[in-house]
């Protein structure tokens, strides 16, 4: 009896340890790249940080003031850089039940986009004048998007139903018609493999569709309209990064995500990263990949150690400053080309 | 020596107990290992979903996976082997109770790799499954220690 009780005890203890071992290396890891990163090319030199009220997962800066949304909290800050004065400008939870498919700005007319899928719905909030307003997206899907620079076209990514053919647009809902900028390799799985964010730089007139989970970045020239790619460093493939689940498809535990945030100037574009290097000691959130965006290629990289424990997750340039915002601590970075 | 009527019928339910549950996990194993052997490419890539098994080679874990299953079904109807049998078949049924419990209440519910009518089990009711012939084979671990079968086997209690 004794005896049994003691196997049965390491039978219990064995399973337990094999659980606890599964847990402690699961999620889907930090995928390595083949090449080495080039860290000697452009300096980052520590400038400032600022503290938000809350953690934001928008970033934008314009006319010497950080814009910052709250998803969490459905809160729009304003921070203005030279007083450092914050004040909340928008805190409208009702209006933005759910998950906001991407939040755009235009400056030009000085205007936020809150793009709300589920309820078909694009959220205007005009700075100057503090005005609301909302218009409906029609019968033109979209999962994601960003205001181009002329008229009242979006540049979005969306998905086809029942095809599952994801593409990206340039729609103009005003008029309820779109045109077929780029179309995915086709998933079945609603688009998930093929996710990503928009980024735009006024001063290029260029957008950017950046995916999560593979290599590709595509380039729209709105003023050529054109479409480019820039292929990262770590030269991922698009791959199903879906799994079937009860109804529909949902995202794989393995699903390595290689591209984070991004911000553009005029000649470059600055990607968080969450690959490493060989031989680096790169954790997830603290590279930052700097490609040209005239010539597409990779021409070096800046490395940010965690700020008060917490990993970089957005990026915006503003002048000759990268702005990088770590939970809800933005710290500023003088960028020199060496 | 005679035995009493009552030592005889707790005698007779122990062998029922030690005949019916050794084969009917023998049965379940050779069910599941079959299953997954017949559908050995979505097996393997259904290890490769797994969020648990990130760091875990898909083609290596599958066949040792599959080896041990069918092992443990092989060692469990025969009375000489069937107390290693309950002792793997203890810590497979459990380590497979804990996987889908953290799978079910930590992280995404993916599919579970099992075949057939197990895959196809909402997680709950796979999980009480699992945890049902677990406490099966626990019990069948101490109702072997001293029964005939243990005697049979050249061990005593």
């Amino acid at each position: 009896m004794k005896k049994n009780i003691l196997i049965l005890s390491l039978i219990l203890a064995g399973s337990l340890c094999v659980i606890l071992a599964l847990v402690n290396v699961s999620g889907p890891g930090t995928p390595m790249i083949g090449q080495a990163r080039r860290y000697t090319v452009i300096e980052a030199v520590t400038e400032d940080s600022i503290r938000l009220p809350a953690s934001i997962n928008m970033m934008q800066i314009a006319d010497g003031c950080l814009y910052g949304f709250a998803d969490k909290q459905k809160v729009l800050f304003r921070t203005n850089l030279e007083n450092r004065k914050t004040d909340t400008l928008l805190y409208i939870p009702s209006l933005f039940s759910g998950v906001l498919n991407g939040i755009t700005f235009d400056p030009a007319t000085k205007t936020f986009y809150f793009l709300n899928a589920r309820s078909r719905k694009i959220y205007l909030y005009h700075l100057p004048d503090a005005r609301k307003d909302s218009f409906n997206t029609g019968t033109l899907r979209l999962s994601g998007g960003e205001k181009c620079f002329t008229g009242a076209a979006f540049f979005i990514r969306s998905v086809e139903y029942p095809t599952n053919l994801t593409t990206l647009k340039k729609a103009d809902y005003t008029r309820n018609a779109d045109t077929t900028l780029y179309t995915f390799p086709l998933y079945p799985d609603g688009g998930i493999s093929s996710d990503g964010f928009f980024r735009k730089d006024a001063s290029s007139k260029k957008q950017f569709y950046i995916p999560y989970y593979n290599a590709e970045i595509i380039a729209y020239d709105e003023a050529d309209d054109k479409i480019s790619k820039i292929i990262t460093i770590d030269k991922t493939k698009p791959y199903n990064a879906a799994i079937p689940m009860e109804q529909g498809y949902g995202l794989s535990g393995k699903a390595k995500m290689i591209n984070m945030a991004a911000a553009t100037d005029s000649t470059h574009l600055y990607l968080l990263s969450y690959t490493s290097s060989p031989g680096k000691n790169e954790k997830a959130g603290t590279v930052v990949d700097i490609y040209s965006t005239l010539t597409g290629n990779y021409e070096g990289s800046l490395q940010f150690p965690y700020f008060e424990n917490h990993p970089a997750t957005l990026l915006e340039k503003y002048g000759d400053r990268l702005y990088v915002a770590f939970s809800n601590n933005i710290v500023s970075y003088k960028i020199n080309y060496r | 020596m005679k035995m009493a009527p009552d030592n005889i019928r707790r005698e007779a339910r122990r062998a029922q107990f030690l005949t019916i549950v050794p084969y009917s996990l023998s049965v379940l194993f050779i069910y599941a290992a079959t299953l997954k052997t017949m559908d050995y490419t979505v097996f393997v890539a259904d290890i490769a979903k797994s969020p648990l098994l990130t760091k875990i080679s898909n083609t290596t874990l599958a066949p040792l996976l599959l080896g041990v299953e069918f092992l443990t079904a092989i060692l469990l109807p025969f009375r000489p082997t069937m107390k290693a049998g309950l002792y793997l078949s203890s810590f497979l049924m459990l380590t497979f109770t804990l996987y889908l419990s953290t799978l079910y209440f930590f992280f995404t519910k993916i599919p579970c790799s099992c075949g057939g009518i197990l895959g196809m089990m909402p997680y709950p009711f796979h999980i009480a499954f699992n945890l049902l012939f677990t406490i099966l084979s626990f019990i069948g671990v101490f109702l072997i220690t001293g029964s005939k079968a243990d005697v049979l086997s050249g061990k005593t209690a």
